[in-house]
């Protein structure tokens, strides 16, 4: 087996077998490329134009190490190990154009104010979920419907049970796909070294080598961290706190998502009178760059279409 | 008062919760009640963590005085209804808070129907089998037999709460 390495700045050298670098190669997975990690937040913080791409193989590499490190006390088989792995790889592919932006783009205004003024019996409709579903949904479908990944996984089956461990599915260990999420999971781990080192602020460090190094299971099975560990996972959420009040919560990007959530949804009332084709078809090609080119020709259709 | 505090109130008033939290059981019992209704897909936007008492959502006690703090809050509510598909799901949890309990008062057993789902789908336990959720329970500090959390998790899953 010949194994492939990335160069990463946050985790070094990343290697990959295989089967790992075929899904990487994969149309569906080079995608990825195109979204950004932090949406509009290159607007507030100019560096921070760092894509899912790179995240996906930052939690690939800390992925990687865990299993490395707890194998034997986490007792796996040889196929949990490939399947964690490729989960890890995978558990972002569903994301949508400027990622979460796009997911919450019918959410319900819960904030708005009501009035009812008049004596005549309203109705509140609590039903207008997003016909978007959840970027985890959508990487199911992708891992098991879009041709290139299902040839790369090895079929459809195996595309499930990688879709089972990054959904949380019933189908899947619970003890494993807590790796992927949960509140001390692999992905978080990844994306606070990453946004912070992008946008340069100082709050999301987190002393990843000491937690992985006190994984342990319990006599009962559950996964967790040794008691040693304590002030390290305590920092951890401290680190999240920073970062979700600093960055993603900034004020100019929150602004700047909504405006475009606005923009994107007037987009889709002129597009759908003439494109009958639902989300998942479309947007599982769609990255940041086409989407913004479409807003920007949209902004200034009047110079292009008279 | 804002869609938030609307959507609270309309969906307690149709479990029939009593919203004005004159007691801390009517406290519990709103906390529980709305987790519930969140956990049958019904969309009310708040974030529930785990607190002494089970799940808990800050921002819903605040929306809740916040709202009861209007004198007129009652008559507000008369004018307003909901719709008929988050009726549906209402009445599955408004059955599940008033079906046979294991003998405890209602603020209790909808503590522990509201506990135990939390810990399955948060999964903060191995598996759904009573003993250990009970086990955890009891690491809690909340002192449940077996034969309640089994019939929690029964009533949980027969509701489809619990798949």
């Amino acid at each position: 087996m010949r194994i492939r390495s990335v160069t990463d700045p946050i985790h070094g050298r990343i290697e990959l077998n295989d089967e790992e670098w075929a899904v990487v190669d994969t149309p569906s997975f080079q995608r990825l490329r195109s979204l950004k990690q932090l949406q509009l937040g290159h607007l507030t913080y100019p560096n921070a134009t760092h894509t899912r791409f790179a995240h996906s193989l930052g939690v690939f590499a800390i992925m990687s190490r865990i299993l490395r490190e707890a194998t034997n006390r986490l007792q796996l088989t040889e196929e949990s190990i490939r399947n964690l792995r490729l989960a890890a790889l995978l558990h972002d592919v569903g994301h949508y154009p400027y990622s979460h932006l796009m997911e919450k783009i019918d959410k319900v205004e819960l904030a708005e104010d009501v009035t009812n003024t008049s004596t005549k019996l309203r109705t509140l409709d609590l039903t207008q979920a997003s016909p978007y579903p959840k970027h985890e949904t959508l990487g199911r479908i992708i891992c098991t419907k879009r041709d290139d990944l299902v040839a790369a996984l090895g079929g459809k089956l195996q595309g499930e049970k990688i879709a089972d461990l990054f959904t949380k599915s019933d189908a899947a260990n619970p003890q494993l796909s807590k790796l992927i999420h949960s509140s001390l999971d692999m992905d978080r781990f990844d994306y606070l070294l990453r946004d912070a080192r992008a946008t340069g602020v100082p709050y999301g460090s987190v002393d990843l080598d000491y937690l992985l190094s006190n994984v342990r299971v319990s006599p009962e099975g559950m996964i967790g961290f040794s008691y040693k560990a304590l002030s390290a996972a305590e920092q951890f959420l401290f680190a999240r706190y920073f970062m979700y009040k600093v960055v993603y919560f900034h004020k100019t990007t929150f602004g700047l998502e909504e405006a475009c959530r606005q923009l994107l949804r007037r987009c889709r009332q002129i597009l759908e009178r003439r494109l009958n084709e639902h989300c998942s078809g479309w947007s599982a090609r769609l990255c940041c760059s086409l989407l913004t080119l479409g807003l920007t020709i949209y902004t200034h259709r009047h110079r292009y279409l008279t | 008062m804002n869609k938030r505090q609307l959507s609270a109130l309309l969906t307690l008033r149709t479990l029939g919760v009593q919203y004005h939290m004159k007691s801390f059981d009517d406290r519990l019992t709103v906390q529980k009640a709305v987790y519930l209704a969140q956990a049958n897909t019904v969309t009310l936007g708040y974030h529930f963590t785990w607190y002494l008492r089970g799940p808990y959502a800050a921002a819903l006690t605040q929306d809740i005085f916040n709202a009861i703090d209007d004198e007129h809050v009652d008559a507000k509510l008369e004018s307003w209804t909901l719709d008929t598909e988050t009726n549906g799901k209402l009445e599955t949890v408004k059955s599940l808070l008033t079906c046979e309990n294991g003998g405890l008062d209602r603020a209790r057993w909808v503590e522990l129907l509201a506990s135990s789902h939390f810990l399955v789908s948060n999964r903060q336990v191995k598996d759904r089998d009573p003993d250990t959720i009970q086990k955890k329970l009891d690491e809690y500090g909340k002192n449940y037999t077996v034969a309640q959390v089994e019939s929690a998790v029964h009533e949980l899953g027969s509701a489809g709460l619990l798949r």
